[in-house]
Parts: structure tokens; sequence; C-alpha cells
């Protein structure tokens, strides 16, 4: 009869059975990994002096030259995985140098063969070695395995890869609507995977915020985040008054950080602004500024809802010179009183006491004594007050 | 004459609890083939994503993402933490990460953490500005010291731990927050790896989960895990192995479902406003972690919110494991409580209904099933043991056949998570730990994995007896 007792008993075979599978799996992976890590060090051993030859010869008018014997397999890749990573430190004649290097080497044949290869996973390995060695003739393929590929880490591999490869700028742009069709928002790592690019973006991004697509708006104004350009911030200037949130506050921060002279309706306007983000923005810029023309505007920041606004707001009068300070002490005392008040007072006091741990420093005493005098003017009056100069 | 016939009934009550018997063991045996099925389905999971994890760690080795990764606050919550406090903070100031900030807060320490903290970075009390307004125990002081600017100091009442989060988040400046455990070390990377996977989807990409190991007897200099080592002490070494099967064969195929129920205390990034729309960290009682992940599930499930919670398995944050039996019990006495704390608070709420998708329909079920219940199954199945060979039901052999079959069950996903830990990630470099691993693997069996039932059946009478303290862990200096 068969019982569950024998069910049970075929099943403790299996698991046995399984067990041992697993635990042979287990110890080959582990003596694989040790094998291939001391392959790894011998082989790092004899390149030393090769990849030193690589390094020292960077700068000299010579192209690099091959290693002068035949390499195996296992060489080759670590070789590879070497110059990879020296191809991502440098930049400019260096970096082409290294990929010369790799062409002459055969790297760049061999991965242009495995792009075609039927194993995706082989196709993928070849996308990033070719990736890093910018192979300009693979941006067709890797862009065409973006056009059908699922959303996964992999994507991203491939999309950087192609943008590495870029020819031109309208790869740039397919590249970046492929990405977009997934519609996930990932536009600060599509900037980065942009600025891989060996292209001039500017452009590029100052086309995208023309676009009506809020994507491309949003990863144009991501990308002029990291140039201080004037001329964008004449562009951006519209955007400040787009539809979504996230676009204004970013457009708000490229034009605060490409304009050079703030004009004094804009920075009202942007004061006045229902987002504390661009509230704070606006005040931050100003205080960097440190021009004494802003000082009334920060003073209308003192009374805005928001307390980290507010606290910019303290914080850059503080560094706006005599008419900032005098400002700010005038504007405490008169909201004396209000939690306002003791909490601007606070704020006075607090940068007082840290000035007064500085003072071997002379541009500290200098506000030190501006403040202090500032201070004791307003709260004090009634005491007599000297100011050093 | 009536008599009353005592052996009729005597033989009548036998007869009962052997038809009890019988159908418990049916049902015994249905629990088992369950969560076993259960578990290696997740474990499928889990060998199906390592494939992809793999190539990320090998495919993003060089990718630069500086400029464009988010800031992010990390809230290391302090209580009696002098012995690790300096370490931890010095680990966290030399992160490679372009924009973050570091907010300890001072749980109330009865200790000189405060000092501690005060002496070492010169911190002066400033005027705190806060963003949020989670109600939180009283803030005594905020402290910070320019030359440190991205390091803020809170010291407040003691509240416990997720009052603390609550204080980090309101003085929080970013839109993401982390947090750490202060008795926990964060690799330099690890901050940047799981900016990585939620840079791939931000927008929906509600929390990410890190990786915790063990830090026993590994060698920690200037805050970093420089010589990885397998636990010297009993306790610590399979804690390490417990650790190695939830997190690997685990949370990584739970994520890939989206159904991952907790995010450890020890690492974890957080979507700053989601966080604050449920209300926080909730106070007073242990399993804040869990209970911010549910809650998070809860939220955008019924406002129809697309999102995920990830698990980045490569961003690594080392912690130190109790070694006593003491400290041991009284943690897994925590987690006990808390678990059915949540259950009791939020999971009964949303089991089995499909509103809540793959969560409600399977990690709440499997939670409360085979984790909440789990101790009462097991000590039901010792019982029943126990009456079927008082009563002659069964042979000592089928016992055994049907422990041995259930014992090997388990074991394979043990190994499983250990060959995904071999194929992806090789910490340990000797063979020798491989060999210790699998060991400690088989041995938590017989004692550690009963102990553990009994520790959440303690944690569950503590609950009923409305004993809700943290307890207290017992620190130690990393070593050097």
């Amino acid at each position: 009869m068969y019982t569950n007792l024998h069910i049970a008993v075929q099943a403790l075979y299996i698991m046995i059975a399984l067990n041992l599978l697993f635990a042979v799996l287990l110890y080959a992976v582990k003596l694989r990994a040790m094998k291939r890590k001391k392959q790894e060090d011998r082989i790092q051993v004899k390149l030393k002096d090769y990849l030193t030859y690589v390094q020292a010869n960077l700068d000299s008018a010579e192209p690099l030259r091959a290693p002068p014997w035949t390499m195996n397999d296992a060489e080759r890749e670590v070789l590879q995985d070497r110059l990879n990573d020296r191809i991502e430190c440098f930049a400019g004649d260096q970096r082409q140098k290294l990929i010369r290097l790799c062409d002459d080497l055969g790297f760049v044949k061999h991965h242009l063969t495995r792009l075609n290869h039927r194993s995706y996973r082989i196709r993928l390995d070849a996308a990033y070695h070719l990736g890093c060695m910018r192979v300009k003739d693979a941006a067709p393929t890797l862009l065409d395995m973006l056009e059908d590929h699922p959303f996964n880490s992999a994507l991203f591999v491939i999309a950087r890869a192609a943008a590495k490869c870029s020819r031109n700028e309208q790869d740039i742009r397919t590249l970046v609507r492929l990405l977009l069709r997934h519609n996930r928002k990932s536009n600060e790592l599509i900037v980065s995977i942009i600025a891989d690019a060996e292209l001039d973006t500017v452009l590029l991004y100052t086309d995208f915020i023309l676009y009506e697509h809020p994507a491309y708006i949003r990863i144009g104004l991501i990308g002029l985040n990291t140039f201080t350009d004037p001329a964008s911030s004449a562009a951006v200037y519209r955007l400040m008054d787009s539809e979504y949130a996230d676009i204004q506050e970013k457009a708000a921060e490229v034009y605060l950080k490409s304009s050079r002279l703030l004009p004094k309706h804009v920075v009202s306007k942007l004061l006045r602004h229902s987002s504390v983000e661009i509230r704070r923005l606006v005040v931050e810029a100003l205080a960097t500024m440190k021009s004494s023309t802003y000082v009334e505007m920060m003073e209308a920041g003192l009374t805005d809802n928001d307390q980290r606004v507010v606290y910019a707001c303290a914080q850059g009068m503080l560094r706006m010179g005599d008419r900032g300070v005098t400002a700010l002490c005038e504007r405490a005392a008169a909201s004396q009183g209000t939690e306002r008040g003791v909490f601007l007072q606070q704020l006075i006091e607090q940068e007082l006491r840290q000035l007064s741990i500085q003072l071997h420093n002379v541009n500290k005493l200098t506000q030190y004594n501006t403040l202090l005098y500032a201070y004791d003017k307003t709260f004090h009056n009634d005491t007599r007050i000297y100011r050093v100069i | 004459m009536w008599t009353f016939d005592y052996e009729a009934l005597i033989e009548a009550c036998m007869g009962a609890l052997r038809e009890f018997l019988f159908l418990y063991s049916y049902t015994a045996i249905y629990y088992v083939i369950g969560v076993t099925l259960l578990l290696y389905l997740i474990f499928g999971f889990s060998m199906r994503h390592m494939v992809a994890i793999r190539r990320g760690i090998r495919y993003n080795r060089n990718v630069k993402l500086s400029g464009y990764t988010p800031a992010v606050s990390i809230l290391v919550p302090a209580f009696n933490e002098e012995l690790t406090i300096i370490e931890n903070v010095r680990s966290l100031l030399a992160l490679d990460y372009t924009e973050y900030e570091v907010i300890v807060v001072n749980d109330g320490s009865q200790d000189r953490t405060l000092q501690r903290m005060l002496d070492e970075f010169q911190l002066e009390p400033i005027q705190p500005v806060l963003g949020g307004s989670i109600h939180t125990e009283k803030i005594r002081g905020v402290y910070h010291n320019p030359d440190y600017p991205n390091l803020y100091f809170i010291d407040k009442e003691n509240g416990g731990k997720a009052d603390s989060l609550n204080a980090g988040i309101n003085l929080s400046h970013y839109k993401l927050i982390s947090t750490i455990d202060a008795d926990s070390l964060l690799e330099k990377d690890a901050l940047s790896r799981i900016a990585r996977v939620y840079m791939e989807n931000p927008e929906e990409t509600v929390a990410v989960g890190g990786n915790v190991r063990i830090v026993n007897n590994c060698t920690v200099e200037d805050g970093v895990v420089k010589d990885v080592r397998f636990p010297r002490k009993l306790l610590p070494a399979l804690q390490h192995v417990e650790y190695l099967k939830a997190f690997l064969g685990g949370r990584i195929g739970w994520s890939a479902v989206n159904g991952l129920i907790i995010i450890s205390g020890a690492f974890g990034v957080f979507q700053k406003d989601k966080v604050v729309a449920v209300g926080g960290y909730r106070g007073g009682y242990p399993g804040e972690d869990m209970n911010i992940v549910i809650k998070l599930h809860r939220y955008c499930l019924e406002n129809d919110i697309p999102y995920r919670v990830a698990f980045c398995p490569d961003a690594v944050c080392w912690t130190q494991a109790p070694d006593s039996y003491r400290v041991l019990s009284t943690q897994r006495k925590r987690w006990g409580r808390g678990n059915l704390k949540n259950m009791i608070e939020e999971g009964v709420h949303m089991v089995m209904r499909p509103k809540y998708k793959i969560f409600g329909l399977l990690t709440l079920p499997y939670n409360i099933m085979f984790e909440t219940l789990n101790p009462y199954f097991r000590l039901g199945g010792m019982i029943a043991i126990l009456g079927y060979w008082l009563l002659n039901m069964t042979e000592w052999s089928t016992v055994l056949v049907f422990a041995l079959v259930n014992l090997f069950s388990c074991f394979t996903l043990s190994l499983g998570a250990l060959f995904i830990e071999e194929s992806a990630f090789g910490r340990y470099p000797k063979l020798s730990d491989l060999s210790k691993t699998i060991l400690y693997s088989f041995l938590m069996f017989f004692g550690y994995r009963q102990i553990g039932v009994w520790w959440r059946l303690s944690g569950h009478i503590q609950f009923l007896r409305n004993n809700n303290s943290w307890g207290t862990m017992t620190r130690t200096h990393f070593d050097k």
C-alpha cells in the first residue's frame, strides 16, 4: 500500500539530493571564485609593469604599444577591465590614446562581434565594454537594443553605453526618446547618462526646455542646472509659470543660478511665489550675491509664513554688511515680544556667539564688530556703546 | 441499577482525542507544505532577481552619478550609545555621496552620549528651524558646528526610537530620509548604491531597504570595515546565517513582487513626504520599522498611488549582533511583540482584501500564518507528537522521517541563500568561512530555532501583559 510515509520518504530522498547538489554547487562556485581571484592577482602582477608603462606614456606623442607577449583570454579580460577603469578616469587625449590601444589590442572588434550574439547576457556584456571604449560604430546597434528592451536596471546599462558611443546630438535625442517611453520619471538618471556623452549638451538641453512634453522640459532643466550660462536664464524664465510645481522649482533654480543680475520685479515676484522652496531659493541666491541692493526685499522675506524662509533671509542679511545687519536688528527689535521677534533675536545672538570664537580671523572680527554694534544700538539703546573701527 | 462506566467514557475521550490528533496531523502537514512552498516561491523570485543584481554590481562599477543623486538626510537615533556613536558618526561623515546631512538624535540617553558628541565635534547650540510638525517629546536643544556643516545633533527627552526618528524628520532639510542605527556602520558607497536604485524610478520608489550584515569579529578602522571575518562566537554566527537567509533568500524575492513588509531599522531610505503623510513613525511600541512599511503600502494602495518598496542587497550596513543570550532574547521578544502589535493594528485590516493586492493577498497572510502564529503551530506540533507517542499512534521512525523532510527542505533554502551570497557578493573570502556558514546553517535547526519560537511566544505574553519596554542592548566598541 502506498502511504503518506512512502511519499515522505521519497520527499526526503529528493531533499537530501537537492541539498547535496546545492552544497556541491556552492563549493564549486566558491572554488571557482577563489581560483579566479588567484588568477586575477597573478595576472595583475604580470601586467603591473605594462600598466605602469601605459600610465607613464599617456602624455607622450607615440601611440601606446600592445604588451610584448601573446595574451590568453583571461589576461585579455583582466587587461580590458583595467583599461576600462583608466578610460573612465581620464578625458581628452589620454582617454583617446587608451581607446586606440583597446582598438589595437582587438578588443573593439571582439566586442562588436559579441554585440550581435544570440545570448542576451553576452550582448549586454559587449554593450558595456563598447560603451567604456566609446566605440561610435556600436551606437546604432545599442539604440536598437533599447527599442524593445523591458524596464529594468540593464536598460540603463545599455543606455549609458549608447550615450558614451553616441556620434551626434541626434543619437542622444533618440536615446532620450527611448528612455522616456517607459514613463518612469528617471530624469536625473537620464541626465547623468547624457553627461557621459562626449558632446556639448548645453544646446540640447536649451532645446529640450522648448518642448511641450514636460518630461523633456524636466530633463532640460536638470541638465542646465549644472551649467551657469546667462543665456539660459532668459529661456527658463517663462517656465517659472509652468503648470507643474516641480518644473517651476527647477526653472527658478536654473534662473537664479545662471543670472548675474536679478531684476527687482522678478525677485519680488518670486518672493511672493506659493512654493516655499522657490522663496527659499531666491533668498539664498540674494544672500550669495551679498549685495545690499536687495536688503529691503530680504526684509520683506522676514515676514514670510515659513520659518525656513525667514531663517534663510536672516542668514543672508547677516552677510550683507552694515545695511543688512542693521536692518535685521531693527526688524528683530520691532517684532520683540512675538515668536518671530524672539526667533530673530536668538539667531543674532547665536551668530554673535559663533563669531566671538573666531576673532583671530580679521573678516570675522569685522563682522562681529558690525553685528555687535548694530545689536547693542538696537536692543540696548539706553547704554553707551563704542564702535571699534 | 445505573452505574457510571468510567472505562467507556475514557475510551470515548481517547477516541475523540485520537480523531483530533489525526485531523491535526493533516492540518500540520498542509501547514508545513504551505509554508515551505511559499518560501520556495519567494526564494525562486530571489534567484530570478539575483541575475539582475549581479549585472548591476558588475556594470555600474564605474558609474558616476555625483551631481545628480538626490540629497539625503540621514537620521541616527541614539540611546545610550556612548561606545559606538563617535565611530558611527565619523563613518557617516566620510560617506562617498554628494549631498547629505547627518542628524543624530539623542533620545534622553543616561550615559555620556550627549557629552561625547559635544566634545568630539565641538558642537554649539543653535536656533533650530523645523520643517516638519510631527509631534515628539520635548527637544532640549539642537547643536551644530559650522566646521561640520552636514552634522546636526538633537538632544531630546526620552521617547523611544520612533519618536527620535520623528524629531529627526522635523529637522531634516532634504526630500529623502535614511534611518541608520547608532551601533551600525554604513559602507562608503552604500548610499550611492541605494540612490541608483531610487533614481531608476524615483516617483514610485517610496522606500528602499539596505542589506544588514554582522560586524562581530570583523576589523573596523576609522569607521570602515576592513577585514571581513566570520563571527567567532556562537550566537553572532547563528545570527549571521539567519540574516543571510532572511535578507538574500527572502527580501530580494519579496521586493521583486513588491511585497516587502519590513525595511530593517538598521538601514533604509524613505521618501520623506510619504512618511509624513502616514503620520511619521508610530511611537510607544517596538516594531516601528515594520509599521512604517505597512503604513506606506496601505497609504499608496488606498490612494491609488503607483509605488514600490525596493531592496538593494549590495548597499551594506554592518551591525553589531547581540552576543549574549540575555540581550538576544530581549531583542527577539521585542521583535515578537512588534510583529504581533503590527498585525493587530494594521495587518488584520488589510489581510485577504484584494484592494491591497500582493501585500494583502500574499505578504500579510504569510506573515500572520507563518510568522505571527508560527510559535503556536510549532508548540501545537510538539504537543501533538507527544500525544501520538503516548497514544501509540505512530512510530518514532515516522516522526523522524517527517522531521527530516522538514529539516532538509528548510536547509535547502539556507543553502540557496548562501548560493546567492557566493555567486553575487562573495563577501567572505575564505573557504573555511563557507564551511562554517554551512555548518551553522545546519546547527541552527537544533536548538536555536526552537529557542526562537520560545522568544517569540514570550514576546506575545509580554504584549498581553502590556510590557512595551525596549530592553537593554549592550554595546561594545567596534573591533580594531
